[in-house]
């Protein structure tokens, strides 16, 4: 086909008019693009068509341009470039807010836990110190208890103690007790074996014989009586040693017909 | 009336045809176009808001709409500036083809009726000059006389394909004359306003 028959076809006409698929025009720019001078036969249609329009034309209210103008204006401000930096900058803080929040949130449960295993310890070590004061207590206690009680049996065991039994007497044969007596400390302790039980408002009184009469050696708490030493006033000398049956608070001297056990210090 | 037309435009010839566009070339245009300069766009707007609205409110027959539709499509055409491609054919076609494809968008979005697609062919004539009188100055006397070169079957053909877009097959639906002869009167319209043209720039 030679370019006059080209022109002739009609194909460049139908271009001018936007018709025809996409591969017809494929085909027109590739002949466009070979034949050069078919460009300014198309030229010509183009402008031909531009005059028939032209002639057409109807004049836009003088108020058109104006807004047309604003629009462009407005539009321009908002250019693609900054609108796609907007976004992926948008995008980018998008990003780090839900990095952070669940940071936020990581670090929350965290803190939680932690302050939950705090809380535990904390209680825990109340709890420890709490209970190595009690140990801490307890143990002075037994230390005092081991410490009277090693007191005593050295005391007992000590070759200058006697050991004064006292005997039931009439009243009550069964009832028993027992002094040791240290001369050089002239520490007396009393080990009550069996007594009656104290009626209301009495209560039982140690005596010492002192150069035959009776002194008052203490009272004896039966009620408190868990150890099996009591410690008493203190002689350096002394015959005998006997309980009777007074009046709570004790007597100045002995009711004679009170008298539960007795027994005389061996020579 | 046709022949006085005719008379002026061979005495006063290309004059009243560039009135329009005196002073900027093609080249210049698609430059403007293309600068993304907004305070030059008023020059594209000058030099083609007439011939856009002519061919706006033949699809669409509503002034207020199609002027909607022609600030439309002005924004469009800045927002596309970079897609245009000179080698693929004169700034004005493309400028055309989004006008038109907004106005038949609005043409059926609106429920506007569609101008000439059900008018006879006397009406349509009527129309085109009655349009063509009111719109034109002193100094486009001579382009009515282009409109006027076309036979008026021309002229229908030629305003269906070229302003309302339709296809060849279209309009042979349409005007219910066969395929050949649409071909044929498009050819020979096209051939006429070549024709008229160059007498015009002589």
């Amino acid at each position: 086909m030679n370019i006059a028959e080209y022109i002739a076809s009609g194909k460049l006409e139908e271009c001018a008019l936007g018709h025809g698929n996409a591969q017809e025009r494929a085909a027109v720019e590739a002949m466009l693009a070979s034949h050069p001078e078919l460009r300014g036969e198309l030229g010509e249609i183009e402008e031909s068509l531009f005059q028939y329009a032209q002639a057409n034309a109807v004049q836009p209210s003088a108020g058109l341009k104006g807004r047309v103008m604003a629009a462009i204006t407005e539009e321009k401000k908002e250019t693609p470039v900054v609108a796609l930096n907007a976004q992926r900058s948008s995008r980018k803080t998008n990003w780090l807010a839900a990095a952070s929040i669940v940071l936020l949130l990581g670090s929350l449960a965290g803190n939680f836990m932690l302050y939950d295993k705090y809380q535990n310890s904390n209680a825990k070590v109340l709890a420890l110190e709490s209970e190595k004061t009690f140990l801490a207590t307890d143990l002075g206690v037994e230390r005092a208890k081991y410490s009277e009680s090693s007191n005593m049996l050295s005391m007992i065991n000590s070759p200058d103690t006697r050991r004064v039994e006292l005997k039931g007497l009439p009243l009550s044969p069964e009832s028993k007790a027992m002094i040791f007596w240290n001369k050089e400390s002239a520490d007396v302790y009393m080990s009550v074996a069996s007594l009656p039980a104290a009626p209301e408002g009495m209560e039982y009184q140690l005596w010492a014989i002192v150069e035959g009469a009776p002194v008052d050696a203490g009272m004896i708490d039966l009620s408190a009586a868990d150890n099996m030493l009591r410690k008493m006033k203190s002689f350096e000398s002394a015959q005998a040693f006997a309980v009777t049956l007074e009046v709570k608070g004790g007597s100045s001297s002995p009711t004679m017909e009170k008298m539960y056990v007795m027994g005389a210090v061996p020579s | 009336m046709h022949l006085w037309n005719f008379t002026l435009t061979i005495f006063r010839p290309s004059k009243a045809l560039m009135a329009s566009r005196t002073s900027y070339t093609e080249e210049q245009l698609v430059s403007t176009l293309q600068s993304g300069r907004a305070d030059q766009f008023g020059i594209l707007y000058d030099s083609f808001s007439g011939a856009l609205l002519g061919v706006i409110m033949k699809v669409v027959d509503n002034r207020d709409v199609a002027e909607d539709v022609l600030q439309e499509s002005f924004v469009k055409i800045w927002q596309k500036r970079d897609t245009y491609d000179a080698s693929k054919g004169r700034l004005f076609t493309w400028m055309l083809n989004i006008c038109r494809n907004s106005a038949i968008d609005a043409a059926r979005s609106k429920h506007v009726k569609v101008a000439s697609k059900i008018r006879n062919i006397d009406d349509n004539v009527t129309s085109v000059n009655r349009k063509t009188s009111v719109s034109q100055n002193e100094d486009a006397i001579g382009v009515a006389t282009i409109v006027d070169s076309l036979l008026p079957e021309q002229k229908v053909i030629m305003d269906l394909i070229y302003f309302n877009g339709f296809t060849q097959e279209e309009v042979s639906k349409e005007l219910n004359i066969p395929l050949g002869t649409v071909k044929t009167r498009t050819r020979s319209a096209l051939t006429k306003l070549r024709e008229t043209f160059k007498q015009g720039i002589v």
